[in-house]
């Protein structure tokens, strides 16, 4: 019997955009410099993977993820999804994937919660009981239930973020496509959509999602890879996390020893980022203020 | 009900919505149709007896020959702006990249979209129509309505190719459309909505046969104001018939080149 084909397959994505031109440019005809963005991305996705993608902001992240949703075409290489090219099998792939954008201007905002998921559902071709058992089931398991007969504008950021992903599993696709999905959540909430995708994860759904959090790559993803130079290269979360360098600027001295593995030069303090969560509570225990946090851009956590 | 059939009804009953939540707007639209049948038979009264002469083919009523020229110039202008207006809307809104994955095509959904237009346009053309006749004596017991359907159709086909290719600019350049300015203004100005062929320049004349909504109004008011049966309208239904074969196919490589070129570029969303 023959493998079934990976969930994700990219094999050697180039993108390039081109700035609009400035007037000056216009006036002198020549064509601004292009910036190219991806240059020869190659990744294999096994189902039921959860895949991180980080990089500083403008590395390419986003990029890649419209480029495996269908929004953007690459300029050269090839995307399978389950085995079908986007490109030639656009119903197919779209129906395979579930897309969560960055943006919360992508709902309706005079429309209530349920207005937006029945009209996106519609657009999937689901219908009647099928849509409302879908829509039922989604606002339990993100615990949405009780704003669904709500406007999308009178909702907080963590319950907008929330409807993107219940808006991206309507459908209940194999592959999820996430662009910074707890962005803007409170710690709770971020650890609320975590579980969320865990449990996806379980019951055999792939995920790539962008993030800025090694934290959360750590906690959840199987593999993460950093977005260097346009191309993809694997990370050991739990190595970045002990080996990443953060420094916190405090408002005194600390008189008292700090915890293991943390090193005080005068009102700094530096430690591994895998202990940031204890060294701020040593510091807040002992009534000290944080005047700076100092973190390598693209491992916010 | 077949699939595209439910997703075009999905897209037209969210624009629906919409457009009712904003509700002083919807009311002023429901008004502003009324206001305009009262204005233009007041202008036709201004006028009477002195356009008589240039009107008698359309049955001599100044106030006839206008209220149908601005009626189904609003249906026609709409079947050339529906696809661009939904696509800039969604532009604006933020929503056409979260539609855009989905399985169902952009241009079923801007379909959709324009469905409700154009039930909310029927609407307008009702009541100017409803309102003549009933406020201002319009007179329409003689008109031949297979006639004006023919007409219609073909006129909604031609009009949807030249809105094709609109609302390929309006995905590309997002402002700025050479379509809507030249068939917008110039069909108004040589198009004869407001007034007869007749009283244009014999230079001017000639260059009115370009543009479709003149076949189109030439042939609805001689089915509705004159009774022409379809053999008599036969040339303006060949004319349009010709414009929707030249048009539709054009409308459609335009969109077809016009979206690969936002989603190459990662314009899709722009505004």
């Amino acid at each position: 019997m023959s493998r079934p084909p990976p969930a994700l397959q990219l094999k050697g994505i180039v993108k390039s955009f081109r700035p609009r031109r400035t007037l000056r440019q216009a006036l002198h005809l020549s064509r601004p410099e292009t910036i190219q963005v991806l240059k020869g991305v190659d990744l294999k996705v096994e189902r039921g993977s959860v895949i991180g993608i980080m990089g500083p902001n403008g590395s390419g992240k986003s990029t890649l993820l419209r480029i495996v949703a269908g929004i953007l075409q690459p300029e050269s290489g090839t995307v399978g999804i389950m085995g079908r090219v986007p490109s030639t099998h656009r119903a197919q792939t779209s129906r395979l994937t579930g897309y969560l954008s960055s943006s919360e201007r992508s709902f309706y905002w005079r429309l209530s919660v349920n207005e937006n998921l029945r009209f996106f559902g519609r657009l999937h071709d689901l219908r009647g009981t099928d849509l409302r058992r879908r829509i039922d089931e989604v606002a339990e398991s993100l615990e949405v239930r009780t704003v669904l007969h709500r406007r999308f504008a009178d909702l907080s950021t963590g319950f907008r973020q929330r409807l993107s992903l219940a808006r991206a599993l309507l459908h209940d696709p194999e592959l999820l496509v996430l662009d910074e999905p707890t962005r803007s959540l409170d710690a709770e909430s971020s650890d609320g959509f975590r579980r969320t995708l865990s449990a996806l994860a379980v019951r055999g759904r792939t995920v790539i999602m962008a993030t800025h959090s090694l934290r959360e790559a750590a906690q959840l993803c199987d593999r993460t890879f950093n977005i260097v130079q346009g191309k993809l290269v694997e990370i050991d979360t739990q190595t970045e996390l002990e080996t990443t360098e953060v420094r916190v600027e405090l408002s005194v001295c600390p008189t008292a020893r700090p915890p293991q593995g943390a090193v005080i030069t005068g009102n700094e303090l530096t430690c591994p980022l895998a202990m940031l969560a204890e060294v701020l509570g040593w510091v807040h225990a002992r009534g000290i203020t944080v005047s700076g946090l100092h973190i390598p851009e693209g491992v916010q956590s | 009900m077949t699939r595209t059939a439910g997703r075009m009804l999905a897209a037209a009953v969210k624009e629906m919505k919409l457009t009712v939540s904003y509700r002083l707007s919807f009311f002023m639209s429901l008004v502003s149709a009324l206001m305009g049948a009262t204005m233009f038979f007041f202008l036709s009264r201004l006028i009477q007896g002195g356009a008589e002469g240039v009107l008698q083919r359309y049955g001599g009523s100044y106030f006839a020959f206008v209220i149908i020229g601005i009626a189904f110039q609003s249906y026609l202008n709409l079947s050339m702006d529906a696809l661009g207006n939904s696509l800039r809307s969604e532009q604006l809104l933020g929503t056409l990249e979260a539609v855009a994955v989905t399985p169902t095509p952009l241009t079923v959904f801007a379909a959709g979209t324009a469905l409700w237009q154009f039930l909310f346009a029927s609407y307008r053309v009702v009541v100017y129509i409803l309102f003549g006749v009933l406020l201002f004596g319009l007179q329409l017991q003689g008109a031949n309505f297979l006639s004006a359907l023919l007409i219609m159709v073909l006129s909604i086909l031609a009009f949807s190719g030249i809105g094709a290719i609109s609302g390929s600019f309006i995905l590309v350049y997002k402002q700025g459309n050479p379509i809507r300015w030249l068939y917008g203004g110039a069909a108004t100005l040589l198009g004869g909505v407001y007034y007869p062929l007749s009283m244009l320049p014999d230079w001017l004349r000639p260059f009115s046969v370009l543009f479709p909504i003149t076949h189109s109004l030439e042939g609805m008011r001689m089915a509705l104001l004159t009774g022409a049966p379809p053999s008599e309208v036969l040339t303006q239904l060949l004319i349009l018939l010709v414009f929707a074969l030249v048009s539709l196919p054009a409308g459609a490589l335009c969109f077809r080149w016009a979206l690969a070129k936002v989603r190459r570029d990662g314009t899709l969303s722009g505004y």
